[in-house]
């Protein structure tokens, strides 16, 4: 009986002498650990718009709005911090590894409405130069060109593409714009920037 | 009494914060019957998860409850890998010691959490702020090695998300080191004292008959003397290589089950140290798998409560079909109906606390006067009145009674 009180007597001794347990929180910043799993940020530079994170995400927090006006495609990536749940699927699948990543924020808190609590990136479209149909961002062509390399010159749109950005080949044309007729299918289409529908036609009708 | 007047506290009330309900009907001091309501909050998580792809459902499952967060997707993960053709087969050996010391971790954290509640229900309010202080270091822990301290997304099918690293393991021997003297402690606490002795001994029994009857899992099923633990009966991860001992008891009582799930977190620090020695220091955690072939699944996984049970219907696409849940406190609560009637209302919170039905549930209760059907008192008078119980009963051993 006695020994049991002398062993809490102690802990209990030790605990009033010690500073408090708890943290110091609103004084003193918290540092978390290094993996921790905070709010999300797009990385506008290395994002490629592929939306790869949007399907992985299990809380649908990443939304994609596709906006076409006139000539000009946009895909605008918006993250909801309110909705994400901070499992880190988005960053394990990106494309790019790079282009969401988790912070170490774990603070949320704001004075706004929660619906504002996002981050939104625009990403422009590459437009088919036929039909004026967006095809991807413009951002994962370019990756997508970069990764094959050499092996890229296999396909007549990245082709293109590759010897524009080197300088070899015209820059781009103006777009139609969606809802226009479609320019005429001929030979010559075959060496343009082509949605998938239009590289099918071009490819068996000329 | 023919017609009943029922005054129900929760579930909605701000400051309850978990979706059961308790009726107790009393005469004088006399728990005479007791109406355990569940079902405030059906979330639709099994229909949710028929939508989600399976990469995506540990996710789901894993928010079911958020002290047992890695119990129900290592469960979900073990049904699908048993229409793969189980997890022994497919998950690699480093993952296997992950998922085991994660699992185990986590019953750790979820006995300390139950140690101090039960302390705080009895009126001992120091058990409770030391058992929370020693359970920090643990989600510290998590949050080091998953990235959170609760909902580690660590889980997947045919293997782990995230890596134990080199520099982890040297922290996380620390940290066990740290707190085998204050498992020490409580045991001391709780075993050599005469007043806690006293209070939840011979207090909310549950017979070894009882307990089979209402067929309760767990420790609750363990404290009255029933041989019964996943990890020995369908191993899992490498508790099978192990060295440990499943805790028995057999008395059913409050104190019982104290013990037992003291004993536990032994056994738990005992598993993770082996763990740690055994686990290869490099290796690949993740199978990749791809396609879930069609068929149907189980996976039954040693929640800190008990038996959590998820089965899987798969159709060959890549979304469950059906997707079942039984989790351990859905068994555990209703035998609440057994082992709180017959006793004192005072006996009531620990007695509805001791199943550990994840926890502050036992805030959700109402007593009715069997006579006249009228609301007496809510959850925290009889938090209340348990403390001045203990409290009686320390100055009447310490010989002082005011
Ligand atoms: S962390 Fe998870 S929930 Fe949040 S945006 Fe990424 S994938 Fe979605
Ligand atoms: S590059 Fe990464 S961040 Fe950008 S859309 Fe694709 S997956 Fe999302």
């Amino acid at each position: 009986m006695r020994l049991p009180k002398v062993r809490e007597l102690k802990e209990a001794i030790k605990s009033l002498f010690s500073p408090a347990y708890t943290s110091d929180f609103p004084r003193k910043p918290h540092i978390p650990y290094e993996r921790f799993r905070g709010r999300p940020y797009f990385h506008e530079e290395d994002c490629t718009g592929c939306t790869a994170c949007a399907q992985v995400c299990p809380a649908k927090a990443i939304e994609i709005n596709d906006e076409i006006k006139g000539a000009l495609a946009k895909r605008k990536l918006t993250v909801h911090w309110d909705i994400c749940i901070f499992c880190g699927q988005c960053q394990a699948n990106c494309l790019t590894a790079k282009g969401i990543m988790l912070s170490r924020e774990f603070d949320l808190a704001t004075t706004e409405k929660r619906e504002d609590l996002k981050q939104t990136i625009e990403k422009e479209f590459v437009l088919c130069e036929s039909c004026a149909e967006p095809i991807v961002p413009y951002d994962q062509y370019v990756w997508v060109a970069k990764k094959l390399g050499p092996l890229s010159f296999t396909n007549a749109s990245l082709l293109l593409f590759y010897l524009r950005s080197i300088g070899l080949a015209l820059k781009e044309r103006i777009h139609p714009g969606p809802g226009s007729k479609p320019a005429a299918i001929n030979r010559s289409t075959r060496i343009k920037t082509l949605c998938p529908r239009c590289r099918r036609e071009a490819v068996l009708k000329s | 009494m023919s017609h009943k007047i029922i005054v129900p506290i929760g579930p909605y009330h701000p400051l309850q914060d978990e979706p059961e309900f308790f009726q107790l009907y009393v005469e004088g001091e006399k728990v005479v019957d007791i109406d355990i309501i569940i079902g405030y909050n059906h979330r639709g998580i099994e229909k949710l998860s028929e939508s989600k792809h399976f990469d995506q459902v540990p996710f789901l499952v894993e928010r079911i409850c958020g002290i047992c967060s890695s119990s129900h997707p290592y469960a979900y993960c073990l049904a699908v890998e048993n229409i793969l053709g189980g997890e022994i087969n497919i998950v690699p050996e480093k993952a296997l010691y992950i998922r085991t010391i994660i699992d185990e971790l986590q019953r750790i954290h979820s006995h300390l959490l139950w140690l101090g509640l039960a302390g705080h229900f009895i009126g001992y309010n120091t058990v409770w702020m030391w058992a929370w202080k020693y359970r920090e270091p643990v989600l510290d822990m998590f949050e080091m090695v998953t990235g959170n301290r609760n909902n580690y997304a660590m889980f997947k099918i045919g293997g782990v998300r995230r890596d134990i690293k080199d520099e982890d393991i040297p922290l996380l021997r620390k940290m066990l080191d740290e707190l085998l003297p204050a498992v020490d402690l409580f045991r001391g606490a709780v075993m050599d004292d005469p007043v806690i002795k006293m209070r939840l001994k011979d207090v909310g029994t549950l017979t070894y008959q009882q307990a089979v009857d209402w067929c309760v899992v767990g420790p609750t099923a363990r404290a009255s003397g029933v041989n019964i633990d996943i990890r020995r009966d369908d191993p899992y991860g490498v508790t099978e290589r192990l060295d440990w001992n499943v805790i028995l008891e057999k008395d059913g009582d409050i104190f019982s089950k104290t013990i037992v799930r003291i004993l536990e977190l032994y056994e738990s620090i005992s598993i993770i140290r082996q763990s740690l020695d055994k686990m290869p220091k490099s290796g690949v955690i993740d199978a990749e798998v791809k396609d879930i072939p069609e068929g149907e699944g189980i996976g039954r996984v040693e929640a800190p409560r008990g038996e959590c049970f998820h089965y899987i219907k798969s159709d060959g696409t890549n979304q469950p079909v059906r997707h079942k849940v039984r989790s351990p406190s859905f068994m555990n609560v209703a035998s609440d109906k057994v082992s709180a009637v017959g006793g004192t209302i005072s006996d009531a919170t620990i007695t509805l606390a001791a199943v550990d039905p994840c926890y502050c549930c036992t805030e959700r209760v109402a007593v009715i006067n069997k006579i006249n059907n009228r609301k007496v008192m809510n959850g925290w008078d009889l938090v209340k009145l348990s403390q001045e119980k203990t409290l009686k009963l320390k100055e009447g051993y310490h010989g002082r009674p005011k």
